[in-house]
């Protein structure tokens, strides 16, 4: 029999009148990685974040290796052996990677007032080494890292403290194809240490991959935990969901199939260091993926194309009206909407009701003469958006920052979806959505090419691009590598192929 | 659903009020109803037009989270070459002088923020010391004084009537116009506003604009009520006008709990607290230490009900417990 590593009886916690979890009960054995599956606001965060003494559970226990283990603090949970890799990135982006490896664990390197940053240095190289991790610069500031260098750097801070329980919430989801390799070896050989991981992931199919257990949230209570090998796919899915769901949500039509019709006209779009000499057309009615590994420059190419990139070059027309994309604005004025990929910093104001946050980007469509907005038009705009997209809120003044991920992201589609747009450029937009919300966007993608909307959309994810795309565009190192197209060329070989 | 809208008793809302009524009860007994006096309550509208009417520019700033620390030190220009101007000139020259040094200062100190990527606090507070020093050098050995012909501002009718003029151009312009409301939200998250292709830079330094004009409107009501200028006038002033506003609730950080009506009752606030504590024969030493503790009492409350009560209400409850709200993760 497999000896125990953390237990928890009967944990609950709510915040105000929501339930996030409810009587809890799980066992985790050593040397294994139990997965927690659920729909965003199932509470796997919640619990993940009490593991880690970041939240006090309001009733229930933890036992660790059979003691009874209560963290008052992250700090504290270190000294029992638990850390954490948080879902949002926890990095300071001025200081050095180095310093922000050792935050809150410098008291070791003190030497009188000084801290001794080679000795800090050292050790942390150390850690790379020791798990076999790429090494990440750690003399510039963290914030000039790409993501998944920041992502790989939490993972080596977390491990600084020798944990023997590791909580990884949404890890992977960064991480590209390559490093997503590493991140699976790096597993083995820590559960082989007889160490335990508890994994949080939308990424269902990594999850039934790389897990020994699985279990299952569904409102903040465990609704199925066994052997991953026992789910299938779609009961999994059902369990999640608690209702039926089919198990394709992407596209069905094997072919790609667009107007003529050219909405976007983009040629030898260039920002230096970023991306070189892209150039392709958006039809009428078109989605067309663009993928490549991360550092490819997929996502410059979107921002670049809104005009966020300094020093860009190369044209962009938007060929109904024959007008040049120059600033920002030129893309709002010609109905096309831009989506970034980090929906929190760029996208929503987080501490604003969700009515805000829907009116934003039409306030110029409904103000009237005199600059006149009227509050009535306003409100009926976001009741529109609100309920056509289904935002589960306690009304439109609902701060936004306390809804889950997957309804954030409804409001920041919704808020463009509900004009009248001609394109749309996307960069992963499903990226920290659960699954129920994930078949949503697909459904409303699906609608906007019915509709006549080019969309553009960048995607890390192979399969999602492969899903929904006529196109894609594949990107490696900088540069377009290939144009594939939807009836001849969507094989993860193919694409893989053109990407390396 | 209205019924229950009703119910939702948001504290932030009522906030503003309840410190108004709450000062105004402890000090009508701390002077024996002293403060109500008709010759104390016409002296306390006095100090607070002026508030009121710099505050309903600053509210454009303060909005966005940046400060303009140069409202006081405008007033003192105003008063310094507006009235070397009616003096030496034509009595109304005051006026377009003054609108246009505010102006002016406004659209210098939003260039030098949203263009040059200076931190308002810092911009304003240069400015403030150089049009300081500017002030002293012109009033070091000469006075002005107020033209008659331009007695009336100071008439209670006309400064009556033209306060609720001024503040309901600015509840137009900064609740029911789009400028008004890309002002608070880039005070929620510039990078989203620019992410909506709004020229975040027009935007703010228009706001500054706004800010530098209205201090300098309050200016000639300063000067008109004070009969001339000297080198210290408006000194401290623009501590007054943020303290109004911080006071009522509206949140440091700026954003969509910006509003123009918490401006209105922090004015009379701050000037009865002040007014209320030399009645009580305190000494202007411990009015100054009251009038800290008091502000930091605020608006620590304020952050703190923010937070406590972020989706507050009877409705959101409602919802949560029937299992329909996506709830927090």
């Amino acid at each position: 029999m497999a000896e125990e590593m953390l237990r928890m009886e009967g944990v609950s916690k709510s915040f105000g009148p929501t339930k996030a979890n409810r009587d809890i009960n799980l066992v985790l054995n050593k040397g294994i990685l139990l997965g927690l599956a659920g729909e965003n606001g199932s509470g796997k965060s919640t619990l993940a974040s009490m593991v880690c003494g970041m939240q006090k559970k309001d009733s229930g226990k933890f036992y660790k290796n059979g003691l009874n283990y209560d963290p008052h603090s992250p700090a504290d949970a270190a000294a029992h052996g638990v850390a954490m890799v948080v879902q949002e990135l926890g990095v300071v982006g001025n200081l050095p990677g180095v310093v922000n490896m050792f935050l809150g664990k410098m008291d070791p390197y003190t030497k009188g007032p000084m801290v001794d940053l080679k000795a800090m240095k050292r050790d942390a190289k150390a850690v790379f080494e020791k798990w076999n991790l790429p090494l990440v610069p750690l003399d510039v500031p963290a914030g000039s890292l790409s993501i998944e260098q920041r992502k790989i750097m939490e993972l080596a801070r977390a491990l600084i403290t020798e944990p023997d329980f590791l909580v990884l919430d949404e890890i992977s989801q960064a991480l590209s194809q390559d490093n997503r390799q590493v991140l699976y070896q790096f597993i083995e050989t820590f559960k082989s240490k007889g160490r335990t991981i508890l994994m949080v992931t939308h990424d269902l199919e990594e999850m039934m991959e790389i897990s020994d257990e699985i279990a299952v949230l569904r409102d903040g209570v465990i609704v199925e935990s066994r052997a991953a090998g026992d789910y299938t796919m779609d009961e999994l899915k059902r369990l999640m969901i608690g209702r039926e769901v089919s198990g394709d949500y992407y596209r069905d039509d094997k072919e790609e199939r667009y107007e003529d019709e050219v909405v976007l006209e983009v040629r030898n779009l260039t920002v230096p260091g970023k991306c070189e000499d892209i150039s392709f057309d958006l039809h009428k009615g078109e989605i067309l993926g663009i993928c490549g590994l991360s550092d490819a420059g997929i996502h410059e190419v979107g921002s670049a194309m809104f005009g966020l990139e300094e020093g860009r070059r190369g044209s962009i027309v938007v060929k109904a009206e024959n007008k040049e994309l120059k600033k920002t604005s030129d893309l709002i004025k010609t109905g096309g909407a831009y989506l970034s990929k980090d929906r929190d910093a760029h996208g929503l104001m987080l501490d604003a009701g969700i009515g805000d946050n829907l009116i934003v980007p039409s306030v110029k469509e409904l103000s009237g003469p005199a600059a006149y907005l009227s509050p009535v038009k306003t409100k009926a705009l976001a009741q529109r958006a609100s309920e056509a997209f289904e935002i589960k809120s306690s009304g439109l003044g609902h701060v936004v920052r306390r809804l889950s991920g997957g309804n954030k992201q409804k409001v920041n589609l919704s808020r463009w979806l509900v004009k009248d747009l001609k394109y749309i450029i996307l960069d992963c937009p499903t990226r920290g959505v659960d699954i129920g919300v994930k078949a949503y966007i697909y459904s409303v993608l699906k609608k906007a090419k019915k509709d006549g909307i080019g969309v553009v959309m960048i995607s890390d994810e192979l399969q999602e691009a492969m899903g929904m795309s006529d196109r894609i565009l594949v990107m490696k190192e900088h540069r377009a590598a290939g144009m594939l197209s939807r009836s001849s060329d969507f094989t993860e070989d193919k694409i893989m192929e053109v990407m390396l | 659903m209205t019924r229950s809208k009703k119910m939702n008793f948001q504290i932030n809302t009522w906030l503003p009020i309840i410190i108004f009524v709450l000062i105004a009860v402890i000090f009508g007994i701390g002077t024996k109803g002293a403060l109500f006096g008709a010759t104390n309550l016409m002296n306390i509208f006095n100090q607070s037009v002026a508030i009121i009417i710099a505050g309903l520019g600053m509210l454009f700033v303060a909005a966005m989270g940046s400060t303009d620390i140069s409202c006081g030190v405008i007033v003192a220009l105003v008063g310094c070459f507006g009235l070397m101007a009616s003096t030496n000139v034509n009595d109304f020259l005051l006026i377009p002088i003054a609108l246009g040094i505010g102006i002016g200062s406004g659209l210098l100190l939003g260039y030098i923020n949203a263009k040059r990527k200076v931190s308002s606090f810092m911009a304003s507070l240069a400015l403030m010391m150089a049009y300081r020093a500017v002030a002293n050098l012109v009033l070091s050995n000469t006075s002005f004084y107020l033209p008659d012909s331009l007695r009336f501002i100071d008439n209670f009718a006309f400064k009556i009537v033209s306060v609720i003029v001024m503040v309901a151009v600015i509840v137009y312009v900064f609740h029911y116009t789009r400028f008004g409301v890309f002002v608070r939200d880039i005070g929620e998250n510039e990078t989203a506003v620019r992410h909506v292709g709004v020229d975040v830079d027009v935007i703010k330094i228009a706001a500054f604009a706004v800010s530098g004009l209205m201090a300098a409107i309050a200016g000639i009501y300063m000067v008109a009520r004070l009969g001339g200028t000297n080198n210290t006038i408006g000194t401290g002033f623009e501590m007054k006008v943020m303290m109004a506003l911080f006071i009522a609730g509206v949140p440091v950080q700026g954003g969509v709990g910006s509003k123009v009506y918490k401006l209105i009752f922090g004015a009379p606030t701050i000037i009865m607290l002040e007014n209320g504590l030399v009645l009580c024969g305190t000494s202007g030493a411990v009015t100054q230490l009251v009038r800290g503790l008091v502000l930091l009492a605020a608006v620590a409350f304020t952050g703190f009900m923010a937070k406590r009560f972020a989706n507050v209400g009877v409705e959101a409850a409602r919802n949560q417990k029937t299992g329909e709200s996506g709830g927090t993760e």
